[in-house]
């Protein structure tokens, strides 16, 4: 009726605010990660829409893609990641690169969605990349990895799903022990090392709390135990009153906890709050960073168990630890790690084949012995690279390795 | 019958006539009003007539800056309504009746009424204004706490009046007060604007209802297609079969 | 019956937190018609400033309280300019303006706090009120307290104030509101403030129950919005009673359908909103001609 119609002003701001939403949301597509864009930059810029076929270059610089989340839910994990690789990368440049060629790092936001990640895949096929590293979700390293196997692209994850091993895929490698390694460490701690009988679970319904339930509870039943409780929540899930309250009735002498590093800490609080004593126990999320800030001093207790426990355990972590500190002004933890030791991987296999990809580079790959910050790398035929976590207990906010 | 093509009077604004020069109102590259010119004088009563779309609610919009482009001059007494905000035109002292009535239906009849008189302070003052109106819309002082959207059609159009008057207006500009209401609604209508006229307020209404037009204005435009076609005294006009049958379908 | 007590007050505690944000929701529509997309992101900057405020400046938790809320109020006064233009005349393209504000301000969040989030503690320590094994955070009761005198207040300023009925009078109709005086954009302009302070403060109470990090209006937002829907989109009784209702929901579909129990939530609300589309206090519509 009284449509008073547009004026100029209209449409200008219409075209200002897509542009600023459209570079907001593509911009993590170009290299630089927010938190290391200082370092990133230095790698040689290159443009990502050249086409050549994988491997087949064999001079100019030799071209490697990131697929992780730098946007979305998950995007803490993937800068993690590229933080991890980009200073693997940078030194190895600064040393001379591979044969002289300079090693290209290019970032690509799969928002940790399997379906962008697929299309991001394609990119990474048609762009001409000999490698990827990640991405971090097992759900979108399964998702990627048919794309990447057809042409003949290696990839090492750092998911630690047993599904990404159970693909049996030649191109395919993991940086990190799988779920069933975690587990049966931490199920045998609970249950013969402490003797407890009554063990309660609790985990999220995504991939990494699914394939943490599935995994602790085979370990669990393989020691003769059933779990007193076993509630299922959501990765969104703020309040755990209900679960947490049917889970005190079952008075447990233990907790297990599947869900990434947030949800667990708010987990924690919450099972503290709610007066429940039970020994807190977990996987990698209980020793990193964010579950010790969201838990703080409810944290104190809880184990965990990881192949990297903390910064302080040696002197080749600690001196890790200083280079993100310096490099990015942040505390690593396993992710960082996992992400540093798979490029050393790869940059050393790279020097087996001189810049050449495709099944040599994969072969390189898994013929490659390292000692790594997250253990001893020995690739199986599944690309399972370290076999074994260590447990630890947090204390004062600090991750202390279990006796 | 005389194909006027300066309407109305001529003669030197007051200070508080209206005066309308060369007006014309675009929608996009449509053209809805086209070079119409007219003044309200003092205490005067204009009515503008003519066929739908002929362009009559987009001048009443106009002097409220509720149109895409306008061009032509629109001044009210001293004030120049060319550069006055939608806002800003009540200041000068005018009250506006929008076409539909256009009241709060989610706030009561009193909070609408109180509204009206938002530029002032809602002091003892605009108490006595509300009781005034309530003098004058008895119906509408029964009703104050209901929700005005409860209301029926005749007592909305009496709210949205009632609303108009409460910042004491010097000039009041209506749009289409008859429509939809009943005959003796329409009465009741009329009845109010001649008491109104009565105070000194000075009447701009747009109108279809031949019975309120000529009961109310003293002087009649007619506009066709954007255009003043014709103007004169109600009585000339009231007369004039040819404006009886196209513009009023009487 | 311990487990369903415990749950209640777990869902209401967690309800009055989509409460207070379904509030700005509501608040904003009331005055301009206009779902604000952006909001549950504006709740995240308001619980960044706070949190920062705590752990990098070392201020007192009411200090960054206050301080936050306000610098909050006015990027919410920024971005209420920048889509101003659009005001009255387009609105869908006003509401993917705020989706866009929504996007900007998350990766603005990213660009200076990292991906990485922080977490701030419960400000007083006061032990929990035990009864009879329902435990009772004092807290949670504070968050309570604050949602029902926020939500008092906001409903006695909109309908008993000559500001809070102009703006009322402005989402209804804004020519006719232009028509008697009121200036529409400056309306607008205080509900947005008044809307983004209302998601800071949010922001702020749930940070300590929460982990602050770019993507945490998300959910928050997500919920407040079927809240503000449930309970009558633009009602400020029904912005308190769908938080509630929404936050009860939430639990006890966790509780009784686990992994699925987001699923029970969100099926459950868009058959409520399909028995009744005006929500519970959705006594008029307003419609923007």
């Amino acid at each position: 009726m009284l449509d008073i119609g547009k004026r100029a002003g209209t449409r200008y701001v219409l075209v200002a605010g897509s542009i600023i939403a459209l570079v907001a949301a593509c911009s993590p597509t170009a290299t630089n990660p927010p938190a290391g864009s200082a370092a990133a930059t230095s790698a040689p810029a290159g443009s990502a829409g050249a086409t050549a076929s994988a491997g087949a270059s064999s001079s100019g610089p030799i071209k490697i893609a990131i697929i992780d989340a730098q946007s979305g839910q998950l995007s803490s994990l993937g800068a993690d990641e590229v933080q991890g690789v980009t200073l693997a990368v940078n030194a190895a440049n600064a040393a001379g690169g591979i044969d002289g060629r300079q090693i290209q790092l290019q970032t690509f936001d799969d928002k940790g969605d399997p379906t962008t990640s697929t299309n991001v895949a394609q990119a990474v096929v048609s762009g001409g990349y000999i490698f990827v590293f990640g991405p971090a979700e097992s759900t979108d390293t399964i998702a990627v990895a048919p794309i990447l196997n057809k042409a003949q692209i290696p990839l090492i994850t750092s998911g630690q799903s047993d599904a990404i091993a159970n693909l049996h895929d030649p191109f395919v490698f993991l940086n990190t022990p799988t779920s069933s390694a975690f587990d049966s460490t931490l199920a045998t701690y609970a249950v013969t090392t402490k003797g407890y009988k009554s063990i309660a679970m609790i985990s999220n319904n995504d991939s990494y709390g699914k394939s943490e339930h599935d995994a602790f509870l085979t370990a669990l039943k393989a020691l003769g135990v059933t779990p007193v409780a076993d509630q299922v929540v959501t990765p969104d899930q703020k309040d755990f009153s209900s679960a947490l309250t049917s889970i005190r009735q079952t008075n447990p002498q233990a907790l297990f906890i599947g869900a990434e590093e947030v949800e667990s800490g708010l987990i924690v609080n919450q099972a503290k709050s709610l007066g429940l004593t039970a020994q807190i126990i977990g996987g990698a999320p209980i020793l990193a960073v964010p579950f010790l800030q969201t838990a703080g001093p409810n944290a104190d207790g809880c184990i965990g168990t990881s192949p990297y426990i903390g910064n302080n355990v040696n002197d080749q972590t600690k001196a890790f630890a200083a280079a993100i500190q310096k490099a990015y002004g942040a505390t690593p933890d396993l992710h960082q790690a996992k992400a540093y030791d798979g490029a050393q991987i790869v940059i050393l296999a790279l020097k087996q084949t001189h810049g050449q990809g495709g099944k040599a580079l994969a072969d390189a790959i898994r013929a490659t012995k390292y000692n790594g910050l997250v253990g001893s790398f020995s690739f199986d035929a599944d690309g399972v690279g370290v076999h074994q976590t260590q447990l630890a207990v947090i204390q004062n906010g600090q991750a202390v390795p279990l006796q | 019958m005389s194909a006027l093509t300066m309407p109305t009077t001529r003669e030197a604004p007051t200070a508080s006539s209206l005066v309308v020069e060369q007006l014309s109102v675009f929608y996009g590259g449509v053209q809805a009003v086209r070079d119409v010119s007219f003044s309200v004088p003092q205490g005067g009563a204009v009515a503008i007539i003519g066929a739908n779309g002929a362009g009559k609610s987009s001048i009443l919009k106009a002097m409220f800056d509720l149109v895409p482009r306008r061009t032509g001059r629109i001044a009210y007494g001293s004030t120049d309504l060319m550069r006055a905000k939608s806002h800003e035109v009540v200041w000068a002292g005018i009250g506006y009746v929008p076409e539909g009535r256009r009241i709060f239906a989610g706030l009561t009849v009193e909070q609408n009424l109180l509204l009206g008189a938002y530029r002032k302070r809602w002091d003892a003052h605009v108490r006595a204004r509300l009781a005034e109106i309530y003098e004058l819309f008895p119906k509408l002082e029964t009703r104050r706490g209901r929700l005005a959207g409860g209301l029926s059609g005749g007592e909305q159009q009496m709210l949205a009046i009632g609303r108009a008057l409460m910042s004491q207006p010097t000039l009041v500009v209506l749009d289409e007060p008859s429509m939809g209401l009943a005959p003796v609604l329409v009465d009741e209508v009329a009845d109010v604007l001649s008491r109104l006229r009565t105070t000194g307020v000075s009447l701009l209404l747009v109108e279809q209802n031949a019975e309120l037009t000529f009961a109310v204005a003293d002087t009649c435009i007619v506009l066709e297609n954007g255009r003043a076609v014709l103007a004169g005294s109600s009585g000339e006009l009231q007369s004039d079969p040819e404006v009886r049958r196209v513009y009023l379908g009487l | 019956m311990e487990v369903f007590v415990q749950t209640v007050v777990g869902g209401l505690t967690f309800g009055a937190i989509y409460a207070l944000v379904a509030l700005g929701f509501s608040l904003i529509y009331r005055t301009m018609a206009l779902v604000n997309f952006a909001h549950g992101d504006v709740l995240m900057l308001g619980a960044y400033l706070g949190s920062t405020m705590i752990l990098s400046f070392r201020l007192p938790v009411a200090v960054a309280m206050v301080a936050s809320t306000l610098l909050t109020a006015a990027v919410g006064i920024g971005i209420e300019r920048i889509l101003r233009p659009l005001e009255n005349k387009d609105l869908d393209l006003m509401l993917i303006g705020t989706l866009g504000f929504g996007i900007v301000l998350q990766s603005g969040a990213i660009i200076v706090w990292g991906t990485a989030g922080q977490a701030v503690r419960i400000p007083f320590g006061a032990a929990p009120i035990d009864i009879a094994g329902i435990i009772v955070q004092p807290y949670d009761l504070m968050i309570l307290v604050a949602a029902a005198a926020i939500g008092t207040a906001l409903y006695l300023f909109l309908g008993r104030t000559k500001l809070g009925l102009a703006m009322q009078a402005s989402a209804m109709d804004f020519q006719a509101a232009s028509a008697m005086g009121i200036d529409v954009g400056r309306m607008n302009a205080i509900a947005f403030a008044i809307g983004s302070a209302l998601a800071a403060i949010a922001g702020n109470l749930a940070a300590p129950l929460l982990y602050v990090e770019p993507t945490v209006g998300v959910s928050l937002g997500i919920r407040a919005f079927a809240a503000a829907m449930l309970g009558g989109f633009g009602s400020i009784p029904g912005a308190i009673v769908g938080g509630l209702a929404i936050g009860l929901l939430d639990s006890f579909a966790t509780g009784m359908f686990q992994g699925y129990g987001e699923v029970v939530t969100f099926v459950t609300f868009a058959l409520l909103i399909s028995l009744r589309p005006t929500g519970i206090f959705g006594e008029h519509t307003i419609s923007r001609v």
